[in-house]
């Protein structure tokens, strides 16, 4: 047995680093981002959008990493699940980030704060998308098939919640919108915030869900996107 | 199966090299053996035509059945076998004849004596090695003159000229550059279609691409056989992985 770390060994493991590190990123700029709306911090919203370079600059490099481990070692078996599933996961990561910077720039064009009303409404919502996400990023760094997969299965409930508070917020525009004519915009205008919040919280988990395929894939070799549930129990 | 094997074991004088191996070649696929060097791919390469016969103080036991027929058999005509069973080694090994003489030799020991037949075949062997057209205008000149990749597909079609049904490939590339091993690998690509080919490689990337069956030996052991999709994306075994991946070996 070799003790000595191959090259390729000292690769994949800079590339996991790398990728640890841009779950961080990504799951900072979400956190800030849910922050600032739930404070109208604009000052706190612009961070988050200013940041999203650092995480574009990010995934550049771990493509080009992962590139270079594929050119220099032509990796097999779960060494190449890694570098093909990184390939996949920087990509769902930058755009999490970018969904932080969405909530952030709505946060930003506030005119009209969210009623505490909108923030309950919202608030499922936001605890499933910091939920999924701290537990995609703690599956990453300790990867197990068997909670990936139970995590995966998870895309329904969140297409549900959304659905839910989208109803919620149509029914309380239309309530609130006959009662009282004067509130009319305001109510109008945090409602269309809330309806591309709760888009933007939804995609959140339906990236995460993603990474969490992708962390199976690597653990197990089989790809289980897209399969409905029936398939994906019989591949397992 | 076009050859199925039953609990092999070889022996070389008291040191045991091949340990009960079950092994079962598909007919017209390409499987690679591969493993750590000693591990005894080559010794069971050529248990598969009897070259092991010529070893002395070695000894096989088994089964070895190639389209049915026991090839250890009192019956079995090994010269006959290996006219069946072709084989290819890891260095070229051309006769000091021409090119011509080298791909019509086996032909001759075999009985062919129409030259007309015999150019016909050479030409046929050639092309089937993708070499003709790089020799078509010197096949009387000394085979030795040939870089090393084409040595190389002039040993494979002067095994291909007496139309073996199986070809066994020990290396086959390990001495070349890679444009040398290319056309080899293309040629395994299109031999494939009609014959069955047997290739130890210590090249896993060759493995992976011109194998459809790969089969891991470990310390005289068959440790894993499947797809080479499979193999080589998500092995069963974890000893596999650890050696395609580098780990050890």
């Amino acid at each position: 047995m070799q003790t000595k770390e191959t090259q390729l060994q000292q690769m994949l493991s800079q590339l996991r680093t790398r990728l640890l590190v841009m779950f961080a990123a990504v799951g900072i700029a979400l956190e800030e981002a849910l922050l600032a709306l739930e404070s109208a911090n604009k000052g706190k919203a612009q961070a988050v959008i200013d940041g999203d370079d650092l995480i574009n600059a990010k995934e550049n490099e771990i493509d080009e990493l992962a590139l270079s481990i594929l050119v220099r070692n032509q990796p097999v078996a779960h060494d190449l699940r890694f570098v093909v599933a990184a390939l996949r996961m920087v990509s769902e990561l930058e755009r999490i980030g970018d969904e932080a910077v969405d909530i952030a720039t709505l946060t930003c064009r506030m005119d009209c704060s969210p009623s505490p009303k909108m923030f309950s409404t919202l608030a499922p919502l936001v605890s499933n998308a910091r939920d999924i996400y701290s537990q995609v990023q703690e599956l990453f760094k300790n990867p197990s098939a068997v909670k990936a997969l139970e995590l995966s299965r998870g895309d329904v409930d969140s297409t549900q919640l959304e659905f839910t508070v989208l109803q919620t917020i149509m029914t309380e525009l239309s309530r609130e919108g006959g009662e009282n004519c004067k509130h009319t915009n305001l109510v109008s205008c945090s409602s269309t915030q809330g309806i591309l919040i709760a888009r933007a919280l939804s995609r959140v988990c339906g990236r995460a869900i993603n990474l969490a395929e992708q962390i199976y894939f690597i653990e197990q070799g089989v790809n289980i996107k897209h399969l409905p549930a029936e398939a994906v129990q019989s591949s397992v | 199966m076009k050859i199925r094997t039953k609990n092999i074991n070889f022996f070389y004088g008291n040191s045991q090299a091949l340990f009960d191996v079950n092994l079962d070649f598909p007919e017209c696929c390409v499987t690679a053996l591969i493993g750590p060097s000693g591990c005894g791919k080559s010794t069971y390469l050529r248990c598969l035509n009897r070259m092991n016969d010529l070893i002395p103080d070695a000894k096989a036991t088994g089964e070895i059945w190639l389209d049915g027929v026991d090839i250890n058999s009192r019956r079995t005509n090994v010269v006959s076998l290996r006219k069946q069973v072709g084989m290819v080694f890891q260095k070229p090994n051309p006769f000091p004849k021409t090119i011509f003489e080298n791909v019509a030799y086996g032909l001759k020991v075999n009985g062919m004596r129409n030259p007309s037949e015999i150019a016909d075949k050479v030409e046929q062997s050639l092309i089937r090695a993708a070499l003709f057209d790089e020799v078509k205008d010197r096949l009387h000149t000394s085979a030795l003159g040939l870089s090393g990749g084409q040595q190389q597909r002039l040993c494979i079609a002067r095994a291909l000229a007496v139309e073996p049904a199986v070809l066994l490939m020990d290396e086959p590339a390990s001495a070349l550059d890679p444009i040398a091993t290319q056309k080899i690998e293309e040629s395994i690509h299109e031999l494939k279609e009609q014959l069955t080919i047997i290739i130890v490689t210590h090249n896993m990337q060759q493995a992976a691409r011109v194998s459809d069956y790969t089969a891991f030996f470990y310390m005289g052991k068959l440790i894993e056989h499947g797809e080479t999709e499979t193999m080589f994306t998500r092995p069963s075994l974890k000893q596999t992985e650890d050696y395609i991946t580098g780990r050890f070996g």
